[in-house]
């Protein structure tokens, strides 16, 4: 075992005959937060697709090097494995629109079989509704669609969703790109105490350097599919290396 | 120099004019369709009444008491319910191949040979049953023979449209869906395929319509017989189209109306069958 929860070993991605990820690598140390970022476009999302090889459904996608979780390749495990221990929230809220609160949280679980009672079931998703800080918001609501949720709540339920097949890693594609201040603060503070008191490895993807620096213990900057700079946070953004880095965290770039 | 605002004004209200007038005029056929149908429909039906049009056997020879149309509405009614049965179960599974497998040789090849038998003329469909089913095995016209020419029209045009509904899925839906981590079926078939279902429906709706509506492919394969229901598979039957197809021909006044009035009765379940589906695809949600 190497005690690293995520290794990404020079990682090169592909698609359409586009180099967008070129030789890729970072480590993220078991329950911490390692943030990834960049200006857009340089393959951020791109990169978490590659780990948790939801790009294997694109065939225009062309992946090597290795990734490995708690030392394992992805290589050597189905896609749906590595899927279900690797989950990952997405920039837009999208929860299933034909299910309700409950249900989106439930279907997780349900297809691993991870509850053998509705009991169970329930104390699941309740966990993971609280979780993702969303539980006293919907808990007199359950049968609701989520249509009836603001965007900032949607985006918790996707998160809460996420949770709920129990994963080791989460990977989260700006999650707050797209959702009010208020909860970009309540997910921000619900991805630090899921560090905190239940292990998980988060890589966080954002443009904001503010909230990277935030949010995260480690960081992971990236520009052009190359990695420029990567170390604790403190150190990346109160002392950078590289002038590249430096202008990104002062707006520039 | 800038015309004159009553000139503008003017050449607005002609252009207007011309467009209006040419929209009635592509829908003019239509309405014409509809009261025809509905005026020589409902005087044929009224002469009956509307029960004993629906359930009596016809007789096209007897002025006094014409009856109705009951035998080919239960034809009908048997021809499309397992044509649709059928062409559901193998378009939802071919469906899932063309728009979940994407890139695939198999999805490409799935696909193309939807799209093409979608245009096929549905005649070369009936004759090439007839060549088997009722040449060869049966020996004679019979309800099964229809109902496999049927589910081969409908089937190409259910699977497209399923897929098409698929594939509507939002690709954050999907991306969230495959990201859960089930294989890759399950993730179909309890998530993506769920979130698709009012397409899918809608499909399935249009493919019944279709079904009930379709006169070639039954020419030569059903036969046409009217006196009695005959709900045996392997013998002659009939059905609401093959019907009016038969009957509008033949010289006689009360087996033109009995026609007339079929047209009615199915216009009015395909147009009701079509509407639903409007109602479903207007209450497609996507957050």
């Amino acid at each position: 075992m190497t005690g690293y929860a995520l290794e990404v070993r020079d990682l090169r991605v592909t698609l359409s005959g586009k180099r967008i990820l070129d030789g890729v690598s970072f480590r993220c140390p078991e329950a911490t937060v390692t943030a990834v970022m960049g200006p857009s476009g340089t393959g951020k999302s791109t990169m978490l697709r590659a780990i948790n090889r939801l790009l294997d459904l694109n065939p225009e996608a062309i992946v090597e090097g290795d990734i490995l979780i708690h030392g394992r390749s992805v290589w050597e495990m189905e896609p749906y494995e590595v899927r279900r221990r690797a989950t990952m929230v997405f920039q837009d809220p999208n929860p299933f629109p034909h299910m309700s609160i409950y249900d989106n949280v439930a279907v997780g679980p349900r297809l691993h079989g991870l509850a053998r009672s509705k009991r169970e079931l329930d104390e699941i998703v309740r966990w993971a509704l609280e979780r993702a800080m969303l539980w006293d918001e919907v808990k007199d609501r359950l049968g609701d669609p989520p249509s009836k949720l603001s965007g900032g709540q949607r985006q918790r339920l996707s998160l809460a969703r996420a949770l709920a097949v129990k994963p080791e890693i989460l990977l989260l594609d700006e999650p707050t790109a797209n959702v009010d201040p208020v909860n970009a603060v309540k997910i921000e503070e619900a991805i630090r105490s899921l560090v905190r008191e239940e292990g998980i490895t988060v890589v966080f993807v954002t443009h904001m350097p503010s909230q990277a620096v935030r949010v995260s213990d480690y960081l992971v900057f990236l520009y052009d599919g190359h990695v420029v700079e990567q170390g604790p946070s403190r150190e990346v953004a109160l002392n950078p290396s590289n002038p590249l880095t430096e202008k990104f965290f002062r707006g520039e770039l | 120099m800038p015309r004159s605002l009553r000139a503008r004004k003017l050449e607005n209200a002609v252009g207007l004019a011309v467009i209006v007038a040419l929209a009635i005029a592509s829908v003019l056929p239509l309405i014409h369709i509809l009261y025809m149908v509905i005026v020589r429909g409902v005087e044929a039906i009224a002469r009956i009444g509307l029960y004993r049009f629906l359930t009596e056997p016809p007789h096209p020879f007897d002025p006094q008491n014409p009856g109705g149309i009951g035998p080919a509405l239960v034809g009908s009614l048997e021809l499309s319910g397992l044509a649709i049965a059928v062409a559901t179960l193998i378009a939802l599974p071919a469906s899932v191949l063309i728009a979940e497998f994407r890139g695939s040789r198999i999805s490409r090849g799935t696909l193309l040979l939807a799209l093409t038998l979608v245009e096929f003329p549905t005649i070369l469909v009936g004759l090439t049953v007839y060549a088997v089913l009722v040449d060869h095995v049966v020996g004679g016209y019979n309800m099964l023979a229809g109902a496999v020419a049927l589910t081969l029209v409908i089937l190409p045009y259910m699977a497209v449209q399923a897929s098409e509904a698929l594939r509507g899925v939002p690709e954050g839906v999907r991306e969230a869906a495959y990201s859960l981590g089930a294989t890759r079926l399950k993730t179909v078939y309890a998530l993506i395929a769920p979130a698709a279902r009012r397409g899918i429906l809608v499909g399935i709706l249009i493919g019944l319509a279709r079904a009930a509506g379709e006169t070639a492919p039954l020419l030569f394969t059903v036969g046409g017989a009217y006196e009695g229901y005959h709900l045996c598979l392997y013998k002659v039957g009939g059905a609401v189209p093959l019907m009016i197809y038969q009957f509008i021909q033949m010289p006689y006044k009360p087996a033109q109306d009995l026609a007339w009035g079929a047209a009615l009765v199915l216009m009015t379940i395909i147009v009701g069958v079509m509407l639903l589906a409007r109602l479903l695809v207007k209450e497609v949600k996507i957050l």
